[in-house]
């Protein structure tokens, strides 16, 4: 399980769900270096242009990931800005072809002979910050299962789906845990999709990375996004262990209150389906 | 000595020839000289012109044919040559009213990867001589002479991963280089032959020689004859799962006397 190729023929697909609700406006747990809306957007838009760098060649883009970004807050939908509006799964040649604006930025580089180099590398932005209304997490979640549904038609041997949800807390629109069940056992050939949550608490608490009980997690709102996490699968696990991160076999797909650092290795280690054709 | 090459490469499955990024050299089928050197590489399947990439790398190294490479002063050699033909690449986009996109311009700033593994054949004695290899990488090279007598640098499949060492085109990632090159030096008899290949085929090789088969007469028979049986061959062994799904290339070098 977990071994399907990746390929033009046989894509698979990651959709990230965004909270919008009023409460990202706060900082992070007391820091008040930006909103949490502000965060995401930057690790969206990160995890995005990786996205379109790994299928990338001279002569184009390669089809091998379709995204989604579903929004909830005011309302619960597609949450692409410019010519993508209103689509629910873009394949990624689209998603590189049509950035809603391109910024400038800074990269620091060694240049091997012990000094260090400023390139200059284009910044694509695709997503831009909302914090506005409530938390209708089990909409949005709803929103996810019936586009799976829908890929599942076209594409039943894919590596499975990767769902990622990024919340800073209460649902406001009830208990999103059956919701989030049926979204685990949806499943291609190759086994059953995985849900990742990450958790933005405005609470002062120390992160908490990759748990694998739910034992020691703050509140009630951190133990019911832990419980609607997957475990990991040894692939990912392995990839998370590289990383420097502590885990288990019965870790799960979650991480809280980590620095934006953190957050941005979560969403790579995530989605780093390494067996790319 | 005479070197007699055989080549076969193909792309991985669903890909098209010209998206393969393996690349060997020389491509003559004969040659008659005393100091000969062949190189295969394996460009990296994320990034940007990495068939050009291994393309400068074997090459060059051929052209450099030297049993004491300096690699620091390769790679500064072939780092120019990609340099100015990736310039070349960029002003001919740029003239024909296609300029390079921003997530090219940002591959082109990663710069481009690939494996190296090359071989020196020196002959130095009336029956055959010596080899010298240089590796970065899990391209391999196995020596036969009736039966397997060298396999270099991997040995065993579980040595066989997603994440080989590389060699790049951004000075920025050839930091550790030093710590990534192996080198091996062996004897050879004329009537050898030696096998270069990419990582894919080169762990099902290594595989079958664990189950005490004998892969190379099939390989053989195959280069013998015709480059279709071979594709075939390999694209049955991908269905089968016995073989990874990436480009795949076998060279094969048989020395002789002249």
């Amino acid at each position: 399980m977990y071994t399907a190729e990746i390929s033009r023929e046989n894509p698979t697909c990651f959709l990230f769900l965004i909270d919008q609700s009023g409460s990202m406006e706060d900082p992070f747990g007391g820091d008040t270096s930006g909103s949490k809306a502000q965060a995401v957007a930057d690790a969206i838009n990160r995890l995005l242009q990786n996205l379109v760098l790994r299928c990338a060649k001279a002569e184009g883009i390669r089809d091998y990931f379709h995204v989604g970004v579903i929004g909830y807050g005011v309302k619960v939908g597609p949450a692409f800005g410019g010519d993508l509006s209103g689509e629910d799964l873009v394949p990624i040649s689209t998603i590189g072809d049509q950035p809603l604006m391109i910024e400038e930025r800074i990269q620091k580089l060694p240049d091997g002979a012990g000094g260090i180099i400023e390139q200059e590398v284009k910044f694509p932005i695709w997503f831009e910050p909302v914090a506005k209304g409530p938390t209708p997490m089990k909409q949005a979640l709803k929103k996810a299962e019936n586009i799976l549904l829908d890929w599942f038609d076209d594409n039943p041997d894919c590596f499975p789906p990767i769902v990622i949800n990024i919340s800073d807390g209460e649902p406001t629109d009830g208990d999103p845990s059956p919701v989030a069940d049926s979204i685990m056992q949806l499943e291609s050939s190759d086994g059953n999709v995985l849900l990742f949550n990450l958790h933005l608490s405005s609470i002062k608490a120390s992160p908490i990375e990759f748990p694998d009980s739910n034992e020691g997690l703050p509140d009630e709102f951190a133990r019911l996004l832990y419980d609607m996490s997957s475990l990991l699968p040894e692939k990912i696990r392995l990839e998370a262990e590289s990383e420097g991160f502590e885990v288990t076999d019965e870790s799960r797909g979650f991480i809280f209150n980590s620095d934006m650092v953190k957050v941005i290795q979560f969403l790579d280690i995530g989605t780093r389906a390494t067996n790319l054709r | 000595m005479k070197l007699i090459s055989s080549c076969f490469s193909i792309p991985k499955k669903g890909s098209l020839p010209k998206e393969n990024e393996d690349f060997y050299f020389p491509l003559g089928r004969e040659i008659k000289r005393s100091h000969q050197s062949v190189a295969i590489a394996d460009g990296a399947s994320e990034g940007f012109l990495s068939k050009l990439w291994s393309k400068i790398l074997t090459i060059s190294y051929v052209a450099f044919d030297r049993t004491d490479l300096d690699m620091r002063l390769f790679t500064d050699f072939c780092i120019g040559v990609y340099n100015y033909q990736r310039d070349t690449y960029v002003k001919k986009r740029k003239e024909s009213d296609n300029p390079l996109k921003w997530f090219e311009e940002n591959l082109m700033v990663e710069g481009s990867f690939s494996t190296l593994l090359g071989v020196t054949f020196v002959n130095s004695s009336p029956t055959g001589g010596y080899w010298r290899a240089y590796s970065i990488g899990d391209s391999c090279l196995f020596q036969l002479r009736d039966n397997l007598i060298e396999a270099f640098p991997v040995m065993d499949s579980s040595n066989f991963g997603n994440s080989p060492d590389l060699i790049s085109s951004n000075p920025a990632y050839n930091l550790e280089l030093d710590n990534k090159i192996k080198i091996k030096t062996g004897q050879f008899l004329f009537g050898d032959a030696f096998y270069l290949m990419t990582d894919a085929v080169a762990n099902w090789f290594i595989k079958q020689i664990a189950e005490e088969k004998r892969p190379w007469v099939t390989l053989d028979e195959f280069l013998e004859v015709d480059n279709e049986g071979l594709m075939e061959y390999i694209n049955r062994l991908r269905e089968e799962n016995r073989l990874k799904n990436d480009d795949v290339t076998i060279a094969r070098v048989k020395l002789l006397e002249e």
